[in-house]
C-alpha cells in the first residue's frame, strides 16, 4: 500500500472514531447525583458485573458523573475519601428524584401481575439496586433491630426436658 | 510451557487473590488471555475456601437477624412463640446439626415467608404461620429452613464470593472487630437471604426437609401439602416476596417428587397433629 493512501485510511479511522466516541468524550463531568441504591452499591473497577469492586458506596453518598457506558456510569465521589470507579446507572439518583417510596401497586394490581406471571417485570426492574426480594420497601432495608429486640430472641429456648415432653405428647419419634 | 504455567500457578495459590491482578499480570507478560483465564481458575482451585467457625457463622447470623426484625419486627406473642421454639427445636435436635443454639421468632408482616439466618436464627411470618393447618405443616416449613442452615448454604455462597478472598486472616479479623468486611459479609448474607438462594438450595431444602419430617415421625406429605398451599396462594397473588425468592411451587413439587422416589421413604405416617396446633395457636387472631 503505498504510504499516502496508508495515511488517507488511518485518517478515515480516526475521524470515524472520533464521531463514535464524541458524545462521551465531550460530556462534562454531571453533578447533583447520589447513591440511592438502599443497601448503597459497590464501585468497580471497571463496567461490568465482573469487574473487582474498588469500594463501597452507601447510599446517599453524593458523586459526579464523569463518564457513562452502555447502562454504566463512571462516578466519583464529591466529598473525601475520593474514590471512583464504575456503578450501574440505575443505582444513582439526581438530586431533586427523592429516593422511591414504598411500593404504590395496590395488592388488586399485584394479584393481577402475579396471575399473569408478570412479577419477573417488577424483579428485573429492581435488580439493579442488588435487591430482588423485597424492592420498594427497601428504604426499611439497613435498618437493624434494636439490640433488645435480638436479645429476646437469642432468649427464646427450650430444654431438652421440654423437647423430651414435647415429643411424648405428639407421639413423635423419640 | 505447561511446567511454566504449573509453576506461576504454584506460586500464586498461596496468596489471596485480591492481592494481585492476574489478567494485569498476564497482559504485562504477554500471556494469552485464554490462558491467563485457565491459570486464574487453576489459582481458584487451589485456593482452600476460609472456613467460618460455628462462634463465628453465630456472630454473623446475629447480625443479619437484627436486619430482619429491623425490616419488619416481631410479633411478641409468648404462646405462638414458645409453640413455633417447641417444634423448631425438636426439628433442630434431629437435624444434621443439632448442636447450634436454634431461635425462632414471628415476623409481623401478612406475607407468606420464612427465612433461615447463619447460625439458627429462623423466622415465620405472621402470614405463613396464618396459613398452615397442623403441626405437620408448621414443621414443614421450619424444617425446610433449618435444612438451609444445617447444609450451609449462605455460608457456602459466601466463601465462593468474591468477598471472602481476602485471606484467612483478614476474615477472621472481621469476626473479631465486626468492621467495614464484617459489614460487607452481614449485607451479602442480607441479600442472599432477601434476594433468595440458589433454586438448587431451595431444592435441596425441600427434600432435606421431608427427612427430617420422617425422622421425627410426622406426615412428611407436609411438604408437599404446603407448597400446594403455596401453590393456591400464589395464584391469589399473595406471595409477592416468596414468587421472588424461591422458584415457583410447582416446580418445587416437581422436583421434590422426583427427589422422594430416590429417597426410599417408608409409608407416611399420620401424625399431623391439628388439634395441638390449634390449641397453640387459637390466640392468632390477635397478635400484638
Amino acid at each position: 500500500m503505498p504510504y499516502s493512501e496508508a495515511m488517507r485510511t488511518l485518517a478515515g479511522i480516526a475521524i470515524l472514531l472520533c464521531v463514535l466516541l464524541a458524545p462521551t468524550a465531550v460530556r462534562a463531568a454531571e453533578d447533583g447525583y447520589y447513591v440511592g441504591a438502599y443497601r448503597g452499591i459497590d464501585i468497580r473497577q471497571s463496567p461490568s458485573d465482573e469487574s473487582p469492586t474498588v469500594a463501597h458506596l452507601e447510599r446517599l453518598r453524593s458523586v459526579r458523573i464523569e463518564a457513562r457506558e452502555r447502562s454504566w456510569a463512571r462516578v466519583a465521589t464529591v466529598n473525601p475519601p475520593i474514590v471512583s470507579g464504575w456503578v450501574p446507572e440505575g443505582a444513582l439518583r439526581r438530586r431533586h428524584e427523592p429516593p422511591k417510596a414504598h411500593r404504590s401497586t395496590s395488592s388488586f394490581f399485584a394479584g393481577l401481575a402475579a396471575l399473569f406471571g408478570s412479577d419477573d417485570s417488577d424483579a428485573s426492574k429492581t435488580a439493579v439496586l442488588g435487591v430482588r426480594g423485597l424492592d420498594n420497601e427497601g428504604d426499611l432495608g439497613n435498618r437493624a433491630a434494636p439490640a433488645a429486640e435480638v436479645r429476646w430472641v437469642e432468649g427464646l429456648h427450650v430444654s431438652d426436658r421440654e423437647i423430651a415432653d414435647f415429643v411424648r405428647q405428639g407421639r413423635l419419634n423419640p | 510451557m505447561i511446567r511454566r504455567l504449573a509453576l506461576l500457578v504454584a506460586m500464586l495459590a498461596p496468596l489471596p487473590a485480591s492481592a494481585f491482578d492476574l489478567q494485569g499480570l498476564g497482559e504485562a507478560l504477554g500471556v494469552n488471555p485464554d490462558t491467563m483465564k485457565h491459570i486464574e481458575q487453576g489459582v481458584q482451585l487451589t485456593q482452600a475456601l476460609i472456613p467460618i467457625s460455628d462462634r463465628e457463622e453465630i456472630e454473623l447470623g446475629r447480625s443479619v437477624a437484627a436486619r430482619v426484625i429491623g425490616r419488619y419486627g416481631l410479633v411478641h406473642d409468648q404462646r405462638r412463640t414458645y409453640y413455633l421454639n417447641l417444634v423448631g427445636a425438636t426439628l433442630a435436635s434431629r437435624s444434621d446439626r443439632p448442636n447450634l443454639p436454634y431461635h425462632f421468632a414471628i415476623l409481623n408482616t401478612d406475607d407468606v415467608n420464612a427465612y433461615a439466618c447463619p447460625g439458627g436464627f429462623i423466622f415465620v411470618t405472621r402470614g405463613a404461620l396464618d396459613m398452615v393447618r397442623d403441626e405437620a405443616e408448621l414443621a414443614a416449613i421450619l424444617a425446610h429452613e433449618i435444612s438451609h442452615v444445617t447444609e450451609r448454604h449462605i455460608i457456602k455462597a459466601m466463601q465462593h464470593s468474591k468477598l471472602m478472598k481476602v485471606g484467612a486472616d483478614v476474615a477472621a479479623e472481621a469476626f473479631r472487630s465486626h468492621g467495614a468486611l464484617f459489614s460487607q459479609m452481614t449485607d451479602f448474607a442480607t441479600d442472599a437471604l432477601f434476594k433468595g438462594l440458589s433454586k438448587e438450595d431451595e431444592y435441596d431444602a425441600d427434600a432435606k426437609a421431608v427427612v427430617y419430617l420422617d425422622r421425627l415421625g410426622y406426615d412428611y406429605r407436609a411438604m408437599d401439602d404446603v407448597l400446594r398451599l403455596l401453590q393456591q396462594r400464589q395464584r391469589m397473588g399473595l406471595t409477592r416476596v416468596l414468587s421472588q425468592t424461591h422458584p415457583s411451587p410447582a416446580l418445587r413439587i416437581r422436583h421434590l417428587d422426583a427427589a422422594e422416589r430416590t429417597m426410599n421413604l417408608p409409608q407416611p405416617s399420620p401424625i399431623r397433629l391439628a388439634k395441638r396446633f390449634a390449641r397453640y395457636t387459637e390466640t392468632r387472631k390477635n397478635p400484638s
